[in-house]
């Protein structure tokens, strides 16, 4: 890039700067929200003028706890499930040759194109036929197939060197210890991206596990938070939900953030995978 | 192509075909429970293939047969020809919620673009260490689901709590009917919905940024191009697989909307920002017309296919 003139550079650091703090301020609001008293709720100051973890104590005493036990259970099942299964199916694109396997390829490739709410009816015909509605594997299993995932491993298992397996074989390793102790290890930093891109996707689902799940005790945190935000003006609840749904989302994007802070750099990767295939 | 089966993997410039002797026979002892090479591709494919059978390829094949039949919820399917896709083609709800994803999609983009570009040119004149740490902040909305993300807009929209009315009312002017309104609502969840996605596509175009070669703007500053002309003439047409890609994906997504308006204004007032994902839901679930729904789905899969495909056909001839 060329170097900016003075102007230019204050100019850039302005816009930058303000898209920062566009991108941080309601974050910083509904933090703020969930630890002043809901009386003050309407008030306007940066700065909270009364502490209390009120609210945090009536999402506790709500189905919020539940919620997000449900969401951690099926968020952590279908990434084990999902890298499991696409770790080794992409260790099957990658290194070998077979009859197929550019049609499955393709079909793989190609269902990146079906958007969500079009397999969500007929996942919910076959759940129903199973009798698997209102079950967390109505929810992990359709999840768990993630076409994007296998697409992200390929590519990682591709570029490891070929002399690498065959020595191992002509050591006399079988096809899935070549896999396990001499492919896995290499591919760790995609295991990462694509881990991420699972858990994250399980854990923001909401078309899904709205679908499947119609008890409230089975719900996920996204479809309870929607559900605990839509009584907020019925006047069906006692008092108003806004602690529980203020602290309730803090709950639920609290995981989210902190692994992006720890892990900044598989986010990148997994997130931005998408258009490297571009 | 280094896919290929151990003995011809070897050599990566020799043609396989070339050495099967070596290769075939120094493959010591095969074990049966190792698995043959022959057949240890198909193991490995298959457990992704059976949860992706089913609930990935074959559900859009079910859904598409699905359209073609009279499904009432709990009752037996019966054939019901194209039935569904002229009662969906003609309900006018179903065109009402066509039409707001539409227009709300075009304003979509038309915000979203220009501005992901612009953050992601200011961006790419930051150091390293610098965009490390803004890229935290610009990632994490996109780290929320859609329904966090709802709560905290409605905390900013609100009529008797939202933020911003309680702002425009402490300067003495009058609130907005941000949600409450068909005039505003629409694009107070557009707003929104650029909110959530600025940054991420932001570091994308800029990952499309960093693989512009310095030497282009260098000889374009020579020939004393100022910064429009670069940004106009060598930025955007280098940077355009990726717009490509983030349009596509934005449009796509756009089409999708449904969780926001459902949680927000339930697809009011007046049906403003009733959406097309939603008339499918409500006609499968509230009404619990599967087959009609599927027809909806249908209809809706090739608004977006054909969206694509307009959306790639205009940025390939206009950098032509």
């Amino acid at each position: 890039m060329i170097p900016l003139s003075l102007p230019g550079r204050l100019a850039t650091w302005a816009f930058v700067g303000l898209v920062t703090l566009i991108c941080a301020l309601p974050l910083y609001w509904l933090i703020l929200s969930s630890i002043k008293p809901v009386e003050l709720l309407a008030q306007v100051s940066l700065i909270p003028q009364q502490v209390t973890l009120q609210n945090y104590a009536e999402a506790f005493a709500s189905p919020v706890p539940r919620w997000l036990f449900n969401t951690v259970l099926i968020a952590v099942l279908t990434t084990a499930l999902g890298l499991a299964v696409a770790t080794l199916a992409a260790f099957g694109f990658a290194r070998y040759r077979f009859r197929g396997k550019t049609v499955l390829f393709a079909l793989v490739i190609a269902s990146l194109a079906i958007p969500e709410y079009a397999s969500v009816l007929p996942t919910f015909a076959i759940m129903r036929e199973l009798g698997l509605l209102n079950t967390y594997a109505a929810v992990v299993l359709p999840m768990a197939a993630n076409a994007l995932v296998l697409f992200l491993l390929r590519q990682y298992f591709t570029q490891l060197p070929a002399e690498l397996f065959d020595a191992a074989r002509i050591d006399g390793a079988s096809e899935i210890r070549v896999f396990w102790s001499v492919a896995l290890p290499l591919v760790r930093p995609g295991l990462g991206a694509a881990g991420l891109i699972l858990f994250l996707s399980s854990w923001n689902a909401y078309l899904l596990p709205l679908v499947m799940m119609s008890r409230t005790e089975e719900f996920t945190i996204p479809v309870g938070l929607a559900f605990l935000h839509s009584q907020l003006n019925t006047g069906y609840m006692e008092i108003s939900p806004w602690g529980a749904v203020t602290a309730g989302t803090v709950l639920s994007i609290m995981p989210l953030i902190i692994c992006l802070m720890l892990m900044q750099r598989h986010f990148v990767a997994g997130l931005t995978a998408g258009a490297v295939k571009s | 192509m280094t896919t290929s089966a151990p003995p011809d993997a070897a050599g990566r410039a020799v043609p396989h075909k070339e050495r099967p002797e070596t290769a075939g026979k120094s493959l010591p002892r095969r074990r049966s429970g190792g698995g043959e090479p022959r057949w240890a591709p198909y193991g490995f494919i298959t457990p992704f293939f059976l949860l992706f059978l089913p609930f990935g390829a074959g559900s859009i094949l079910l859904a598409v047969a699905m359209a073609f039949l009279s499904w009432p919820l709990g009752r037996a399917p019966s054939f019901a020809g194209v039935d569904n896709f002229r009662a969906v083609l003609f309900d006018p709800v179903f065109r009402t919620g066509m039409w707001n994803t539409l227009r709300m999609l075009v304003v979509f983009l038309m915000v979203l673009m220009p501005l992901a570009i612009f953050v992601a040119v200011a961006i790419n004149q930051l150091s390293r260490r610098t965009v490390n740490v803004v890229q935290i902040v610009l990632f994490a909305p996109v780290t929320m689901s859609l329904i966090a993300v709802s709560v905290i807009f409605s905390l900013l929209y609100d009529d008797n709590v939202g933020l911003l009315n309680n702002l425009l009312r402490g300067m003495g002017l009058s609130g907005l009917p941000f949600l409450s309104s068909p005039d505003f609502a629409p694009w107070a969840i557009v707003a929104m919905r650029v909110w959530r996605v600025l940054g991420y596509y932001a570091i994308m175009l800029y990952a499309g940024l960093q693989s512009i070669p310095d030497e282009l703007y260098e000889a374009a500053a020579i020939d004393g191009a100022g910064w429009w002309s670069r940004l106009w003439h060598i930025t955007l047409p280098m940077l355009q697989p990726v717009t490509l890609f983030v349009l596509v994906a934005a449009s796509v997504a756009s089409w999708e909307v449904f969780a926001e308006p459902n949680v927000l204004t339930d697809g009011g007032p007046a049906r403003s920002t009733y959406t097309a994902v939603m008339y499918i839901f409500e006609t499968s679930f509230g009404k619990f017309n599967l087959g009609r729904g599927a027809a909806a789905s249908v209809l809706l899969a090739i608004a977006i296919i054909s969206t694509t495909l307009i959306v790639s056909r205009l940025l390939r001839s206009r950098h032509q």
